[in-house]
Parts: structure tokens; sequence; C-alpha cells
């Protein structure tokens, strides 16, 4: 059984639909990158799985269980962490609080949780009283993902990783996501930076609100250019 | 180190004395305590609303209506004291009141934000304000409802006094609140819904919370107003006193610092003493050329006045008067004097966005 299953999925914005009946797997422990135009439906897709945009119809189960119709506090308590488009770290809150806010649902911050996201992320904890929004760009990136992290998810959601990062920088943040996943946590990303399909054991591409290719990453790297062939 | 809290204690006895010694000195000057005291608790139910859970509020006026309006009708004494156990009752009815119809403007504002939401409490003061105040059951019509405080608290000093413990009560609230999970959600709902959310927050839950917690303090205060002027009458809060009182209590907390407690304490406490229904001004035109001045042109300076500090306030401190004092109050809480302190308790995104531009 894949750790998280989706099946006809039709969501959108008010009465706009995006998603068009999409179906995808995603096997537990490895990575999975979303390819796509914007406006494909790649951060509708995955705010769906983390139940900030309501699905119409179709299915999504996480484990087993159906995750589609539950609140969000449920879908995070289940194990599901979204790091959304834009980073969206609460500017005016120190480093530390933006991670202690990351483990919401949990009955306490672990310190055990807070030293592993410092060891992924070394210059959070150098700047842990510093204001959140105060920081560069590529800073609190790995603040998202590090917030995101302290919730101990299973499968972490990260939506465009490399959006406005340098890249250099954008390279470290990858390498860390693949850190992460190494360890245990299986990975969404939405990507439209091609630089993350060598990191991608499974590669989706979507087309407006719908699913043109679903494969394993070298098989998508082998198609040739992946920019003319589905990036536009 | 003793000689450091001797220091700190000494440095605080100035503060003590105004606080408490002064208001003593008469019973006009315990009346305006009193008056400053009332400000305060609204000013710290902004804070939670505004500073904490970042909604704005055109409406609080309505809440501190509504507590003063219920605590006088369940207590309304007539020409006696009221006794000790309806008093309380009173107060606890007013709190319940303006408690439950912010739920109910909680429950209406939850998917708005911004403008939008600054207009429907706006509406939902005047609304209050023409339909509720104006029943002549409940307004006591030009008499007025009396609320006749207890014997105990009849001299202004007295009452000034059990003012103060309120203020000290919605202190502790706003802290606890502050140092809370459930006020480390309203900060995550006003430093960005969208990613709270992400997290788990109940948006819905958190947000009723917030309106819930700063109308109750309201009420609190309109209850205390109502038993400072001994009578409830409709004309302090509807039409133009009404709309003047609502931006007067959003200007306060901008100025003193959108959640910095002390800051907003220090503004309200100015704006009662400088606003057109302040008692002061009687006083101070009784007084002197330049009081009398004030008094009939109390709208137009005490407006000024507001406008400039406000405008002041965003151009140049974003903080507010909180951040200007942050140092003094750190020190006297036993820390370094420093100009950079615990950045969680005084600044908004907002204003860190500010910072970064």
């Amino acid at each position: 059984m894949s750790l998280l299953e989706i099946e006809n999925l039709r969501a959108g914005y008010g009465t706009m639909p995006v998603l068009q009946g999409i179906s995808f797997s995603v096997e537990a422990g490895e990575t999975t990158v979303m390819f796509g135009l914007n406006g494909a439906g790649k951060s509708t897709t995955v705010n769906a799985i983390a139940g900030l945009v309501e699905s119409w119809s179709g299915e999504i189960r996480f484990d087993g269980q159906r995750i589609d119709r539950r609140p969000m506090t449920d879908v995070v308590r289940s194990g599901i962490a979204l790091c959304p488009e834009g980073r969206r770290v609460f500017p005016g809150l120190s480093v530390r609080t933006n991670l202690e806010l990351g483990a919401w649902t949990r009955r306490s911050v672990t310190k055990e949780q807070m030293d592993l996201v410092m060891s992924y992320f070394p210059r959070l904890e150098e700047r842990a009283d510093q204001l959140a929004g105060t920081m560069s760009g590529g800073e609190q990136q790995m603040l998202a993902i590090g917030r995101a992290m302290m919730s101990k998810p299973r499968l972490l959601l990260i939506d465009e990783a490399s959006l406005g990062l340098s890249p250099a920088l954008t390279q470290i943040v990858f390498k860390v996501i693949s850190q992460i996943n190494a360890d245990g946590t299986t990975v969404i990303i939405v990507e439209q930076n091609v630089g993350v399909l060598p990191y991608a054991d499974q590669a989706i591409v979507m087309e407006k609100g719908t699913i043109t290719f679903d494969g394993r990453g070298k098989e998508l790297a082998a198609t040739g250019d992946l920019r003319e062939l589905y990036l536009g | 180190m003793v000689i450091e809290r001797a220091g700190r204690g000494i440095a605080l006895l100035p503060v003590l004395a105004v606080v408490f010694l002064l208001p003593a000195r008469s019973d006009t000057f315990g009346h305006f305590g009193a008056y400053g005291a009332i400000f305060a608790m609204v000013g710290l139910s902004m804070n939670v609303l505004v500073g904490y859970t970042g909604q704005i509020s055109l409406g609080q006026q309505a809440f501190v209506g509504l507590g003063a309006l219920t605590a006088a009708n369940v207590i309304d004494t007539g020409t006696v004291a009221a006794e000790p156990f309806t008093f309380a009752l009173g107060i606890l009815a007013g709190v319940g009141v303006a408690a439950g119809a912010a739920l109910v403007l909680g429950a209406i504002a939850l998917r708005i934000q911004g403008l939008y939401l600054a207009l429907v409490t706006l509406v939902f003061g005047g609304v209050t304000a023409d339909a509720v105040f104006t029943i002549p059951r409940l307004n006591g019509q030009e008499a007025g409802v009396s609320a006749i405080r207890p014997d105990a608290l009849a001299g202004e000093y007295a009452f000034y006094l059990f003012a103060l413990a309120m203020v000290a009560l919605c202190l502790y609230v706003d802290i606890q609140v502050r140092r809370s999970k459930i006020g480390r959600g309203l900060v995550a709902l006003r430093e960005n819904e969208l990613a709270a959310q992400a997290f788990g927050v109940n948006v819905t839950g958190y947000k009723l919370i917030g309106f819930v917690i700063s109308g109750a303090m309201a009420g609190l205060a309109g209850s205390v107003f109502a038993f400072w002027t001994q009578e409830f009458s409709d004309k302090d809060f509807t039409s133009g006193a009404g709309f003047s009182l609502a931006l007067t209590f959003v200007v306060m907390v901008v100025v003193g610092g959108l959640g910095n407690r002390t800051g907003v304490v220090i503004a309200a406490v100015f704006f009662a003493l400088i606003s057109p229904s302040s008692p002061m001004l009687g006083w101070l035109s009784n007084k002197t050329h330049w009081g009398s001045f004030y008094f009939d042109h109390k709208f137009y300076i005490s407006n000024t006045i507001g406008a400039a500090l406000l405008l002041q306030t965003i151009v140049m401190n974003p903080g507010g008067l909180g951040q200007v004092v942050a140092p003094i109050t750190r020190w006297f809480a036993g820390e370094p004097f420093s100009f950079h302190g615990d950045a969680d308790t005084s600044t908004t995104g907002a204003q860190v966005a500010d910072v970064r531009a």
C-alpha cells in the first residue's frame, strides 16, 4: 500500500475548477517532484492534500485513511506538514518561536526535534533569537522547511522550494531536503526548477489541472529537454 | 545585586506615588484616576484583539456600552446603594453579555479581513448604539438607569482602587493569554493566517477566542464605567460620542504599540485624560483660561492630538509608546538596561516589514 493515494481528485477555488480529476500515489520513503507551469495545479494539489483547499470530489488517502474531509488540525496530526508557497514565516516572531509554532499539534516541543531541525539548518541555531522577517530569503526558506519538520511529519509537502533563491542556495536547500528524505520522511516538492530532478525518485508533470507524466525521475530525465517538453 | 535592586525600588517610588498617592489627594483626582483605569481596561481589550490577534475593531465602544447597559439594568438601584452581591452580579452580567455579543461579531467576522472587517465592526458599533442603547425600557430615557455603588466603594478613591484592581485583573488575563498556547495561536494568526492554518491552528476557534476575551474585557470596562458615572446614559455611546470613542480606542492601541501592554496602558490613560469625554476637561475649564479654551474646543483639540500622535507613531515609531518605554520596563523587571529585548512580545510582522523596507 502506498503512503499517499490520490484518486480522481477534483478541486478549485470558488466556482473555478483547477484539478480535473487527478490520480497518483506516493510510496513511503521516496521523494516526489511535481513539475508544471504556473496555473498547472501543483500548489492546489499539495494544498488539497494538506487540507487548505477543499476537495470537490475524489479521494485522498494517507496511510490507508481518508483525509480529504478531515479538519486541517487532524491532517497535521496524522503526519502531514506543509511548507507553503512564499515561505510565509511569521515575520514578527523569532526563529525559535517560529519553530515552536511548527510543533503546534504536538503536546510539547521536544528538544530532540528542535536539535534535529537545527542540525539540518545550523544557520537557524545561530539566529534563533533573530526576527524571522529580518532574515534573508534563503534563511527564511530554511526556516519554513525547518518549521514544517517540527511536527515530525511522515509526509513533508514543500511548495516552491527554490522560489527566489540563488542557484547555489537552491542546491544547499535541495541537499538538505534529500537528507530529510534519507532520514525517513517522505517528501513531495512542487518545483519549476529542473535542477531538483536528480533528487526525484518519482516525477509528476502537470498541465492545466491534469497529470501528463507520472513516472520515475530517471525516466523523465531521459526524455530530453524537460523545459521544452513540459515546462514551455 | 542588592544595590541594583534597591535602585530599581527607589526608581519605582515616583511611579507608585503617581498611581496610588495622587488620586488619594482629592475626590476629583480619584475620579480622574478611575476614568483612566477604565480606558486602560479598554486598551487591554483592544490589545488582545488588535495587538495579538491582528483583527481590527471599530466597534469596541459597543462592547463597553453593552457592559454598562447590562450592569446598570441588572442592578438598577434607584436612589439606594447597591448590595455587594448584586453589584458583583451586575459586573459579571456586563462581562457575560459583552462577551456573548463579541462571540456573535466574531462569528460574522470569521471570513473577512482588513477593510471589510473594519466596516463590519463599525456597522456593528453603530447598529448596537442605535438599536439597543436607545430602547427606552433599557436606557431609562432622559433620567438614565441608576447604578449607585455599594457603600464600601462610595468614595472616589475607594472606587479608584477597585478600578485599579480590575485593570490588574485585565493585565493578568493579558499576560496569561500571551504566555499560553492560546496566545501563541492568536499571534500566529496575526502574523500569517494561512501558515498558522497549515500547522494545525484552528483559525475559526482562535479568532472567536480573541473576540470573546477582548469583548469580555471591554464589557468589564463598561460595567465599571456604569458604576463610575453611577448611571447608564445612552448618550455616552450613541452618535458622535460613540464614534469618537471607537476611533479613540483604535488610535490609543496603535499609539501605545500593538501587542505591548505597558505602552497600551500608558497611551490609554493619556487618551482618557485628553478625550472629549474626559472629566478632567470640565475641571480644568473651571480652573484656568487654557482649560476653558480646551473645554470649548475639546473635539478639535483632542482629535488633532490623537491624529498627530497616530501619524508620528505610524511614520516614525511603528512600535509605539511601548517600544519607547520597553528598555525601562525591562530594567524594572530585573534585566540589564538595553534597547534590545524580546522581539516576540513587542513586534508585529507589519513592523518588521517596515524595518526591512
